[in-house]
């Protein structure tokens, strides 16, 4: 640093403002990528929060150390190491993308390990900064209020300029080479700032990276997003649509299937005999509700749901919340079911669905569906918990039904018991109301026959039509509440203990049964072997 | 380095072959039982097996402690060292007496082996770092040891309600993606105007820095205990409200508490880098990663054990009592490291 205290001061604190926002910046960005790669597990995010401040806290401690054997001013040594988080940010991500095909484990640990020792070049770069700004200031404590300080701003800023602006305007891939570039331009001028020679080379070879990471980028990052959703499974599928934004990444195959953050939300497709694509769940509305005159659907999905749901019999009003806008655009590409926006029975709402159910209390439904994806995902408690079935229970008029998606979960079965009087089961779907499912198996049967089209053709028709609903109804299940409220060895998911998501799956599970493979008494060696 | 040392610690020699002989015996049963019960091994069998583990294990003992004071002394290049490591080393084996536990059920599977080793190598190293101890290091500066506790402990508690109070609010606000952004960007805005105004404090009051942690990091665990009702009820009477007021919200509840822990732990910095106190070049670093290698942990420790056994609300409780505690025990640490370091100077 030369000349002038005061502004070579605001220099260094813009350099821990700068170094803030690219912490912050890579942290959400190693959340998202490594949050898709691992099915959206609940505890995947704090894992990947925990690689980042893990690699942050080594590289706080071992940075001054480093930077006094390397014998580099501070300006010098931040500099390269801003460029190495850079470097080491940008390789990892399409290197742990690449070693998905091979193994998503593996590829998950690539992604970890880069993370960290992306934060860790970074966080070696804040004590250099606070001994810089030491001897300006000449104090420790004022240097370290000022560098804390600046960080932690800049990563406020960062979270919110990647989060809610970077991932809304640019794919994930942008966002990541934006973000790399960025570590150049602020090791570029970090190396600029600093009083030692070679002050051109330096920023030529920085401004050289700068133009191999521009130049690489597309072959790098070629099918990068279907490599972290897919694993070994991205040489066979591709998408042929990608909508991106700040609540998740939409993908849609050359099949018609839909995935939101590589989890599989529904298809294109109208055709109850596709038993691959869960339409089929979508045709036993009908038979569920004798006059569904006011229908609310809780996730747009593909549109397929609301297409069939505004051709039931009857029905005056559907109203569709959805939080994720990136669905409408996905929408957009099948025109045979776009059109169903423009039913003006069909309204949809843009917002949290449980933030709207409260901003509307007087609303009333005879059916409300909600067709989550899987349990065990992020965020699956806010669907699945009791609190949750008694909001939708409030909204339900007398009579009412709610149908959603239990993803095979029997702890969200025993949860909705706990709520309704009946409830019954049809394949992953479950169905509950305080009204008994009297239908007999043939007024079910023409319910779900008079689905029809807006021209007035069947949904269901021709000469497999008969077995089309037998497959349909096979599935549904008598009343099961009776039998699930006698369980004792189900969850009752709650706000509280997000059963579904922390106890039933994943590292809940693994703890839960950990005392029972630790401590096997009848094991114990002088009872087995004396 | 001599491979024996026998003649100056026998008793140190019979343990360590006592010990050897144990585990051995102890793991070569427990894994016969589990293979499969009586029925297939005869009694002559276990006999032979468990006698000849016993004396494998004490040789096994044997050797690993050998290479291990050889890797010392090589390592240090300190015949002071290694005697001192050498005087303690053979109690750190006891450990392995744990695998008695086999004897009433305790299964050797990966967890249990792993612990038995993480028990040892920190047993490893406490002993070492003992040895290293020497008298001119002692006196020459302050151990951070306590602080650095007392700032982890501080990372902890905010990472803690950083992943459960965000939870806490979706509950009541909704969680749109217009939404979630705001409950980190007021934590970390929070911590930044906490820990400026933490240092701030350290500039006009610099010799109560210790009472100001105290009090604030009481006053953190206060409202960690009390946003377990507030939360809920503020979110509620905003549930219905528009996006702006949400948001407002989220970084009003979220943070006003940062602040107070962000100032509480620069407030705690801030004392040990005073000049006063003959600061360490490195210890800036340390200082900064010890509060984040404690919100590391936390953030692992929150997913994969609190929410698995106790819910939000118990995380949430966990956090301010870590408050609390870290509150209690710089009440009791920090005046004496004061005293202490008073009459030092004098």
């Amino acid at each position: 640093m030369t000349g002038r205290p005061s502004s070579s001061l605001r220099a260094l604190d813009a350099l821990a403002v700068a170094t803030g926002v690219l912490v912050a910046g890579q942290a959400m960005l190693w959340s998202r990528v490594i949050g898709s790669a691992n099915g959206n597990r609940s505890e995947t995010v704090a894992h990947a929060i925990a690689c980042v401040l893990a690699g942050l806290a080594a590289g706080l401690v071992t940075g001054r150390p480093v930077q006094e054997r390397l014998a580099m001013g501070a300006l010098r040594f931040g500099a390269l190491h801003v460029a190495l988080s850079g470097a080491v940010f940008y390789v990892a991500m399409p290197a742990g993308a690449a070693v998905m095909l091979h193994g998503a484990a593996e590829g998950r640990a690539t992604f970890f390990v880069g993370a960290a020792l992306a934060a860790g070049a970074l966080g070696a770069v804040i004590p250099a900064l606070c001994g810089a700004i030491a001897g300006l200031v000449g104090s420790w404590a004022t240097a370290l209020a000022r560098v804390a300080s600046g960080h932690l701003l800049g990563a406020a800023a960062g979270s919110l300029a990647t989060g809610y602006v970077l991932l809304d305007v640019e794919t994930l891939e942008h966002t990541i080479l934006i973000l790399t570039l960025a570590a150049l331009g602020v090791a570029q001028a970090m190396w600029l700032m600093a009083p030692e020679r070679r002050r051109r080379a330096g920023v030529t070879v920085f401004a050289l990276a700068a133009l191999a990471t521009l130049v690489a980028h597309h072959r790098l990052f070629d099918a990068f997003v279907e490599h972290v959703h897919f694993g070994a499974g991205a040489r066979e599928t591709r998408y042929r649509v990608v909508v991106q934004g700040r609540a998740g990444i939409v993908g849609v195959t050359p099949n018609g299937r839909a995935f939101s953050d590589g989890l599989y939300v529904g298809a294109n497709t109208l055709d109850a005999d596709d038993t691959a694509s869960s339409i089929g769940g979508a045709y036993l509305v009908p038979a569920l509700h004798r006059a569904p005159r006011r229908v609310l659907q809780i996730g747009l999905g593909t549109g397929a749901w609301t297409r069939v749901l505004a051709d039931l019999r009857g029905v005056d009003s559907l109203t569709v919340v959805e939080a994720n806008p990136g669905y409408l655009d996905a929408l957009w590409r099948s025109p045979m079911i776009a059109r169903v926006l423009d039913d003006p029975r069909v309204r949809l709402h843009l917002d949290d669905p449980r933030r709207w159910l409260a901003r509307h209390p007087g609303r009333r439904f005879d059916v409300i569906v909600t067709n989550n994806t899987w349990h065990g995902r992020a965020g699956a408690t806010r669907a699945l918990s009791a609190e949750s079935l008694q909001l939708l229970k409030r909204h339900l008029a007398t009579g009412g039904v709610v149908y959603f998606n239990a993803a095979g979960s029997l702890d969200a079965l025993y949860t909705a018991s706990g709520v309704w009087r009946h409830v019954i089961r049809a394949s992953n779907y479950a169905a509950a109301s305080d009204a008994p499912f009297d239908q007999s198996r043939a007024e079910r049967g023409a319910a779900v026959l008079a689905v029809t089209g807006p021209d007035g053709t069947p949904r269901i028709g021709g000469e497999r039509a008969t077995q089309t609903v037998n497959a349909i109804l096979d599935q549904v299940s008598g009343d099961l509440a009776p039998a699930l409220r006698r369980a004792n060895d189900l969850w009752n998911i709650t706000d509280d203990n997000m059963a579904s998501e922390f106890k039933a799956t994943g590292a809940g599970a693994w703890w839960r049964a950990l005392p029972a493979r630790v401590w096997r008494p009848d094991r114990a060696w002088p009872t087995v072997l004396f | 380095m001599p491979l024996a040392s026998a003649s100056e610690s026998p008793h140190a020699d019979r343990l360590l072959v006592v010990i050897g002989a144990v585990s051995g015996a102890c793991v070569t049963l427990a894994r016969l039982a589990s293979a499969g019960g009586p029925e297939g091994v005869s009694w002559l069998m276990v006999l032979i097996q468990a006698t000849v583990a016993a004396q494998g294990g004490a040789a096994l003992l044997w050797v690993v402690r050998a290479a291990l004071r050889r890797l010392v002394g090589r390592l240090t290049g300190s015949h002071a060292v290694r005697d001192a490591y050498m005087r303690d080393d053979t109690a750190t084996y006891t450990v392995l007496l744990l695998t008695l536990m086999t004897a009433i059920g305790v299964q050797l599977v990966a967890p249990v082996v792993w612990t038995l080793l993480v028990l040892f190598l920190a047993s490893q190293l406490w002993v070492l770092r003992r040895a290293r101890a020497t008298p001119a290091r002692a006196s020459r500066a302050r151990p951070l040891e306590v602080e650095l506790g007392l700032l982890f402990g501080s990372g902890f508690s905010v990472m803690l309600y950083a992943i459960s109070w965000p939870r806490l609010l979706e509950q009541q606000v909704g969680a749109s993606a217009e939404l979630a952004p705001f409950a980190p960007v007021a934590l970390l805005a929070g911590l930044a105007f906490g820990v400026l105004a933490g240092g701030r404090l350290a500039r006009w009051v610099p010799g109560r820095l210790g009472v100001f942690f105290v009090v604030l990091q009481a006053a953190a665990g206060l409202w960690g205990g009390a946003s377990i009702a507030l939360i809920p009820s503020v979110g509620a009477s905003v549930a219905g409200s528009a996006l702006i007021g949400s948001a407002a919200t989220v970084i009003a509840v979220v943070g006003i508490p940062m602040l107070v822990m962000g100032a509480a732990v620069m407030v705690l910095a801030a004392s040990l880098t005073s000049p006063i106190r003959a600061p360490d070049q490195w210890s800036s670093g340390w200082l900064c990663g010890a509060a984040v290698c404690g919100a590391a942990v936390a953030a692992v420790v929150a997913v994969d054990v609190l929410f698995a056994f106790t819910g939000i609300r118990g995380a949430i409780i966990v956090a301010a009592a870590g408050n609390l505690a870290t509150a209690i025990a710089a009440s009791i640490v920090l005046p004496r490291r004061s005293r202490a370091e008073s009459e030092e100077r004098a």
